[in-house]
C-alpha cells in the first residue's frame, strides 16, 4: 500500500463522522475509503473516531449525557412533551415562559406516570440485546380445578401437563427468540424445553428429543391448548403491553438482595377480548433495562393451569453458546423425532 | 452442555465460567470498539460483541494465559468482522482487503489502550454543554437518527449533526490532552 503522510485534516474528520452518522452518500463513502487506503494518519483518526463513538454509546446507556443522573429516569416519569432540544429562536419568549410555568408544576408533573412507553421501550432495548438471562417461576396462585375440560385435549397434555409443574421451573433466555425451560416431573426426570430461535425441541428424562421447525411448537402449549405462553414470547407480550394495556407506574418494595433501584410498571389489559394476562407488571432496573420480576395475572387457563405466576430473575451470568439448541442437553446418541404434535408431553 | 444449576450459577461452581466472565466484561468496550471500527454500524458491532462472546467461550480452553486476554480475543474479533463485512452486499465505505488488514491492526493498537482512553473520557465529559448533552442523548441513548432528531427539534440535519461534530471534536481533543498529561484536563 503506498502511504501518504498527508496530515489529517478538518474534512477527513467531517467524512469519519458523516460515515459513523449513518449520513454519508456513496460519493463520500468511497472519498474516505480511499483517504483510509492512503494514509495511516487517517487510519488512526478513524479508529479514535469509532472508538470514540463506541465509548458515548456505552456512556449513553449508562446515563453519562444525563445532566442530573438522580433524574434521569424520573425523567421518564414526566408527561411527554416537546423534545428538550427543541430551540427555536423565533419564539424564545414563549420558552421562557413555558420554562416558567414547568417550573412551578414540576414536582407535580414528575409525579404523573405518563411516558411509560419510553421506559418499556428501554426494556423492549435490553431484551433485544441478547443477553442471557434465568428465572425461576414461582406460581402465586394456582387457580382453581377444571371441571368438564376437553378430555381429547386433556388427554393430549400427558400425564403431566406442564401448567401443573411450573413452581420452581427454571426459565432461560437469550434475547428475544431464544428460550429454555426446565421442569422437573413428579416422576423424577426433568423434562426440558426451549427453542434456539429457529427450531423448537422438548426432552423429557431420557426419551427422545422431539423437534419442530416452529420456534414456538412446543412452548406455545405451556400454559394452555391454543394460546401462547406469555413468558416464552416475551417480546411480543412486551409488545402487546404497549398497544393493549393501560400502563402505570407502581414503586416496587426495595428489595436488599437487588442492589439497583427497580422501577415498576403495570399494564392493565384493555379488554379480556384481546387475550393474554389479564394485568402485567414489571420489575426492571432503569439502568439497564433488565427485567428482574415479571408477573402475570389472570393468565389465560384453557384446560388448567395457574391462574398468577411471577418469575424472578435468579442469574444474567452467560450460559455456554449452545446452550439453546437441543443437543446441548443430551448425549449424542440420543433419538431425535420430528414432532407435529401440539403439546409436549 | 447439560442444563444444570452449575450453568446459571454466578459463581462458586464454575471457575472457568466465572473467570471468562471477568475478563469478557472487562473487554467488551476494546472489543466493541475494535469491531465499530471496522464494521461502521453500531447496531452491527452490538451483535457481533455477543457473537463473539459465544465464540471466545467455546475456544476458552485453549486460551493462554499468558496472554493478555484482550489481545486474544482481537484475533477472533477480527475474523468475525471480515466475516461479516464479506456478508454484505453494500458497504457505506467499502474497503479492500489490505486497507482493511491495515485499518486493524490501527484499531487493535487502539483497543489495547481502551481502558486509559475510557477513563479520559470520563474526564472529558464535563466539559460538555448541556445542550450538546441533550444531543448526545437522543443519538445515542434514544438511539434516534440524525434526521429524526433534526425532524423533533424543528432543526436541520446540517445543524444536528454539527452539534455532534463539535461534542465529537471536543471529546476527542480533550482525551488526547487527558492521555498525553497525568492531570485531567
Amino acid at each position: 500500500m503506498k502511504e501518504s503522510s498527508t496530515e489529517p485534516s478538518a474534512e477527513l474528520d467531517d467524512l469519519i463522522l458523516r460515515a459513523l452518522h449513518g449520513l454519508a452518500n456513496e460519493a463520500e463513502g468511497a472519498a474516505l475509503a480511499s483517504r483510509l487506503a492512503a494514509s495511516r494518519a487517517a487510519r488512526e483518526l478513524f479508529a479514535d473516531h469509532a472508538m470514540l463513538h463506541g465509548f458515548l454509546a456505552t456512556e449513553a446507556q449508562a446515563g453519562g449525557f444525563a445532566l442530573d443522573r438522580e433524574a434521569f429516569f424520573a425523567a421518564l416519569e414526566t408527561p411527554p412533551t416537546a423534545p428538550n432540544i427543541v430551540r427555536t429562536r423565533r419564539w424564545w419568549w414563549l420558552s421562557a415562559a413555558a420554562a416558567i410555568v414547568v417550573g412551578l408544576l414540576s414536582l407535580t408533573l414528575l409525579l404523573l406516570p405518563n411516558n411509560a412507553a419510553a421506559a418499556l421501550d428501554q426494556v423492549i432495548t435490553a431484551l433485544d440485546r441478547s443477553l442471557d438471562c434465568s428465572y425461576v417461576i414461582r406460581v402465586l396462585d394456582p387457580g382453581t380445578a377444571r371441571q368438564g375440560g376437553n378430555p381429547l385435549e386433556q388427554a393430549d397434555r400427558g400425564r403431566f401437563p406442564p401448567a401443573a409443574f411450573l413452581d420452581g421451573a427454571r426459565l432461560h433466555l437469550r434475547g428475544s427468540s431464544q428460550y429454555v425451560l426446565e421442569q422437573a416431573l413428579p416422576d423424577g426426570v426433568t423434562r426440558t424445553l426451549g427453542s434456539d430461535g429457529q427450531t423448537s425441541w422438548s426432552i423429557r428424562g431420557d426419551g427422545p428429543v422431539r423437534t419442530s421447525s416452529d420456534p414456538y411448537h412446543f412452548g406455545a402449549g405451556v400454559l394452555a391448548g391454543r394460546q401462547s405462553t406469555p413468558f416464552l414470547e416475551l417480546r411480543t407480550r412486551l409488545e402487546d403491553l404497549r398497544h393493549f394495556y393501560q400502563l402505570e407506574w407502581f414503586t416496587p418494595p426495595a428489595d436488599p438482595a437487588t442492589p439497583a433501584r427497580l422501577k415498576g410498571l403495570r399494564g392493565s389489559r384493555h379488554s379480556a377480548a384481546q387475550g393474554g394476562p389479564r394485568e402485567i407488571e414489571l420489575w426492571f432496573d432503569p439502568a439497564t433495562g433488565q427485567i428482574h420480576r415479571m408477573l402475570l395475572n389472570g393468565l389465560p387457563r384453557g384446560t388448567g393451569g395457574p391462574a398468577s405466576i411471577a418469575l424472578e430473575l435468579a442469574s444474567t451470568a452467560p450460559l455456554s453458546p449452545d446452550f439453546f439448541h437441543h443437543q446441548a442437553h443430551h448425549e449424542p446418541s440420543r433419538r431425535v423425532e420430528a414432532e407435529t404434535t401440539t403439546h409436549p408431553r | 452442555m447439560p442444563a444444570t444449576e452449575s450453568n446459571i450459577r454466578p459463581q462458586g461452581d464454575n471457575p472457568s465460567q466465572l473467570e471468562f466472565t471477568r475478563l469478557y466484561v472487562a473487554s467488551q468496550a476494546a472489543f466493541h470498539g475494535f469491531l465499530l471500527t471496522l464494521v461502521h454500524d453500531r447496531h452491527a458491532a452490538d451483535d457481533l460483541v455477543q457473537e463473539l462472546a459465544c465464540r471466545l467461550w467455546l475456544k476458552f480452553g485453549d486460551y493462554d494465559r499468558s496472554r493478555p486476554f484482550v489481545a486474544w480475543g482481537l484475533g477472533f474479533a477480527r475474523l468475525l468482522a471480515f466475516e461479516w463485512r464479506r456478508l454484505q452486499t453494500r458497504l457505506p465505505v467499502p474497503l479492500d482487503e489490505s486497507t482493511l488488514q491495515a485499518l486493524a491492526e490501527v484499531a487493535a493498537e487502539r483497543s489495547m489502550a481502551s481502558d486509559e482512553r475510557h477513563e479520559a473520557l470520563g474526564h472529558c465529559l464535563q466539559h460538555l454543554t448541556d445542550h450538546q448533552r441533550q444531543v448526545l442523548q437522543a443519538r445515542y441513548y434514544r438511539d434516534q437518527a440524525v434526521a429524526e432528531i433534526a425532524w423533533q427539534a424543528q432543526r436541520t440535519e446540517m445543524a444536528v449533526y454539527k452539534v455532534l461534530k463539535r461534542a465529537h471534536q471536543l471529546l476527542l481533543d480533550c482525551m488526547r490532552k487527558s492521555l498525553a498529561s497525568p492531570t485531567p484536563p
